[in-house]
């Protein structure tokens, strides 16, 4: 899968900055859980990231039951993307 | 949409409802509401003593309750709640005798969380815009009792 790990460092770097959070991209780990997870995030991180992706990647979700999916990690993520063809 | 009406559906009562009119409503999409600023609100004597100035956060909460018209509180089911404000900004004081019109458009929605973007003024003067995060909870969790 060649291009995921760019991808994958895009993402977590958007994650930080869109949440404005006190840690470093590259201690995300790429398969943790996002939300009920170390990091903490709740509803209101999703709704960020939901409003974020699509700016940043001009990829919209607005089906729940997909964003969740979505959502759980960085690289369901960075899946989802590609296959919105983002690279 | 008047007073009353307004009351039934936010979880809020008197004296802590800043819309006295909603003009337009696009249930799920965008919202117009009104305030009219009294001398006559007893904060004003605080804020500030002999200099009335109508609170920023109150224009906030006035943006947040038509917020929560909006995306549905209906005063049965679900009642809106403020959840996260960001980059609002306040351009000019708003005094007693202001007419505030205020504006709310749904910018994204996430299950029962809603990103609006606000924006409130009085004649052609924009007096603050930002963003702010409502969610939609059940009313008995928002008001133990009911109202």
């Amino acid at each position: 899968m060649s291009g995921a790990q760019p991808l994958q460092s895009r993402v977590k770097s958007f994650i930080v900055r869109q949440l404005r959070l006190k840690i470093k991209p590259e201690d995300i780990e790429s398969d943790a859980m996002l939300f009920g997870g170390k990091l903490g995030l709740d509803s209101i991180d999703a709704l960020e990231l939901v409003v974020g992706i699509e700016k940043e990647f001009g990829v919209a979700i607005t089906d729940q039951k997909i964003g969740e999916k979505v959502l759980k990690s960085v690289s369901s993520i960075a899946m989802y993307l590609e296959e919105k063809g983002i690279s | 949409m008047e007073t009353k009406i307004i009351l039934s559906k936010v979880p809020h009562d008197l004296p802590f409802l800043f819309i006295d009119r909603v003009m337009h409503l696009d249930e799920g999409k965008e919202g117009l509401g009104l305030k009219n600023v009294t001398v006559n609100e007893p904060f004003f004597r605080g804020h500030f003593p002999g200099n009335p100035v109508f609170p920023g956060v109150f224009i906030i909460e006035g943006l947040a309750q038509l917020a929560g018209i909006v995306a549905g509180s209906d005063g049965n089911g679900s009642s809106g709640m403020l959840a996260s404000v960001s980059d609002m900004k306040f351009l000019k004081p708003v005094v007693p005798g202001d007419q505030l019109v205020l504006k709310v458009v749904l910018e994204a929605r996430f299950g029962d969380a809603f990103r609006f973007e606000g924006e409130a003024s009085v004649g052609r003067d924009t007096v603050a815009r930002g963003s702010f995060s409502i969610v939609l909870i059940p009313r008995e969790a928002s008001a133990p009792g009911g109202k």
